[in-house]
């Protein structure tokens, strides 16, 4: 499971605009509407599947990183967006600290386990504390897509 | 004065099948067993093979362990010196299957592997502490000595150490199906997000994130939970998840993250400098304590993170220096039982979070345990789950138990031809107290539904209560090569 399979540079926001943890998941969920054709139903419903699973546990994993993820019925593939907060969100994280990095995965619901090495992926390449670093410093959505590239092909 | 408090926390009793024998024997045919050391370890082999209907003997030099053991066992008791072949041909080793050779003596066991691997024994396992006859660096290796398997219960140990400070909350850690699937033991508080809601709640969750609820404990009470069943404030909960995905599950555990981040060690046993070189830079603080000049030294020179301290984890001084009172984690891992116990309880009424205990002598685990001390480790117990590991290479794979509960998880290779194969888990008349946990398919855990079939020849990880355990065996086998169903 390579990242460059789920995510895509489009699906990369260098800089969220939101204040909160629901205005986060809006604007990721709108974001995932508008570029994923593929999603079925509207912005809505992706972020209510995102809100239904935060409300049994937040995503956010610590370290200032969150990986939103819910199941999808009527999607085919994994489905991923990445946003950054530079402003840090407050998640209701495990370690309270404030969210700078947001990853979200959207799982087709007959997904049999791909999913499961896609979040454990992700989470391996964000529990780096030198990637996380640069991925907070890199301009520009192209860089922040590379870096992920790159990163991901060091396993 | 101020007393040593109780804490109201659950202990990892060290996982292991052997605390008491198990009355059902298991899956795979009788065989002729000579154990050699009538140890602690030795002792328990005996102890459990010859209640699986093994026929064993046991080779000992003191005359009144083996006089004991033969009184108290089915076993014939051989006195001498097993590297002698007169001794091991009395235990009768020209007609045995398998050779356990547990001496306290590294050089003992191991002449015994190459003489019985001279005679065509089939099965060789030895166990060897010293490191310098396995690493890179040894002369002959251990293949080029005879031995099948060597069993060594330190990289076990230092291996859930780890695991123990990496996942932080849990009190209870175990490997299972090579590493992709975690069993971990964790207690539920008051402000738990999972607390108050039913397991059929979490479902949709636990589905996406790959982990199963798979007791619950509620004082003397112990839930396979079958989807009705609520968690509340002050269960202590054991649960099987992806290895992946744990970073998921914990927030649903607890609110906030519980910091193992200050670690002291006491001793610069193997197990010490081990668990230091694993984790230290990954911690905050990392610092040894050794009461040798000599080790201590030696200790330093190998760890680059660690601070060695060379003093008495008894001195209150030293503990101090360690800084005690921030201390998240206190293992207490030197060679001496008496001194981990002392320094462990000490360094608990100084400030430290938790303990993690290390003891030869069995004797001892209760004792801790009933002094409320979390993490016991016993690394003889270890040796002897090692060793039956080896002998029951058939059908199941592991067995856990679960500490506190009459619970135990095993990995058991589905047997073509057995019941489970080939229909709908909810086909099955499953018994009672018992669940499956997860498969592993395509290197992935998953957790099964009604509708999962078994595949023949898949490794499934089941959750029983003892009394359901003979059923689930039964459930797993295939039939024997004359045609009837295995016992």
């Amino acid at each position: 499971m390579k990242i460059g399979e789920i995510l895509t540079e489009t699906m990369v926001l260098a800089q969220l605009s939101a204040a909160d943890k629901e205005g986060v998941l809006t604007e990721l969920a709108s974001h995932l509407h508008a570029h994923a054709a593929d999603v079925p139903g509207g912005a809505q419903d992706v972020l209510r599947a995102l809100i239904d699973r935060e409300r049994l546990g937040s995503t956010g994993v610590g370290e200032g990183v969150a990986i939103p993820h819910a199941k999808i019925p009527g999607l085919n593939r994994l489905v991923a967006c990445f946003g950054r907060a530079i402003q840090g969100i407050a998640f209701d994280s495990i370690d309270q600290q404030p969210v700078r990095l947001f990853f979200v995965l959207l799982v087709p619901e007959n997904s049999a386990g791909a999913h499961l090495k896609a979040l454990a992926r992700i989470s391996r390449l964000l529990k780096d504390s030198s990637f996380r670093k640069t991925l907070l410093e890199f301009p520009d959505q192209a860089a922040i897509y590379n870096g992920f590239l790159e990163e991901d092909d060091k396993y | 004065m101020q007393g040593l408090e109780y804490r109201n926390s659950k202990r990892l009793f060290w996982h292991d099948q052997s605390l008491a024998p198990r009355s059902a024997p298991l899956h795979c045919s009788p065989m002729q067993i000579v154990i050699v050391g009538a140890g602690v370890v030795g002792t328990a082999l005996a102890e459990q093979l010859s209640h699986e209907g093994h026929q064993v003997s046991v080779i000992d030099r003191d005359r009144h362990k083996v006089r004991e053991l033969s009184e108290k066992l089915d076993v014939l008791g051989v006195h001498g010196n097993a590297a002698m072949p007169s001794v091991l041909r009395r235990a009768g080793i020209q007609e045995a299957q398998m050779v356990i050779a547990v001496t306290d003596v590294d050089e003992v066991n191991v002449i015994v592997g190459m003489m019985a691997m001279r005679l065509g024994v089939e099965h060789r396992i030895v166990r060897i502490r010293n490191s310098e006859y396995l690493d890179e660096n040894c002369i002959i290796s251990p293949q080029e000595l005879g031995i099948e398997h060597v069993i060594n219960p330190e990289p076990a140990i230092v291996d859930a150490l780890v695991r123990m400070i990496e996942i932080p909350g849990s009190v209870d850690v175990a490997t299972l199906a090579g590493g992709q699937v975690l069993m971990l033991g964790f207690d539920i508080e008051e402000d738990s997000p999972a607390a108050g809601k039913t397991t059929a709640e979490l479902r949709e969750v636990s589905d996406l994130d790959s982990f199963l609820f798979i007791d619950i404990m509620r004082g003397d009470e112990v839930i396979v939970p079958k989807g009705n069943d609520r968690i509340l404030p002050g269960d202590n909960v054991h649960i099987l998840v992806a290895e992946g995905t744990v970073p998921f599950l914990l927030p649903i555990i607890h609110r906030q993250r519980r910091q193992t981040a200050r670690v002291i060690l006491l001793g610069a046993s193997r197990i010490g400098v081990e668990l230091a070189k694993a984790m230290e830079g990954r911690v905050e603080r990392m610092v040894l304590i050794e009461p040798d000049p000599g080790l201590a030294e030696e200790a330093a020179s190998v760890l680059k993170k660690t601070t060695v301290l060379q003093g008495e984890g008894t001195d209150l001084e030293v503990l101090e220096e360690a800084s005690i009172g921030t201390c998240d984690l206190f293992c207490a891992v030197s060679d001496n039982d008496q001194r981990n116990m002392l320094a462990a309880l000490l360094a608990r009424k100084h400030g430290a979070k938790k303990e993690a205990v290390l003891v030869h002598q069995p004797e001892f685990v209760p004792v801790l345990d009933s002094l409320g001390v979390e993490i016991v480790i016993n690394p003889r117990l270890v040796t002897v789950s090692e060793a039956l590991m080896h002998v029951r290479r058939g059908l199941v794979h592991s067995v856990t138990r679960l500490a506190g509960s009459r619970g135990e998880i095993l990995e058991i290779e589905a047997q073509p031809g057995s019941r489970v194969v080939g229909a709908p888990l909810k086909a099955l008349n499953f018994p009672k107290n018992a669940l499956v946990g997860a498969i592993v398919r395509d290197d992935i855990m998953q957790i099964p539904t009604g509708d999962t079939i078994i595949q023949p020849g898949e490794r499934v990880v089941v959750y029983a209560l003892q009394e359901a355990i003979a059923a689930i065996e039964k459930l797993f086998a295939g039939t024997s090569r004359d045609g009837l169903p295995m016992r």
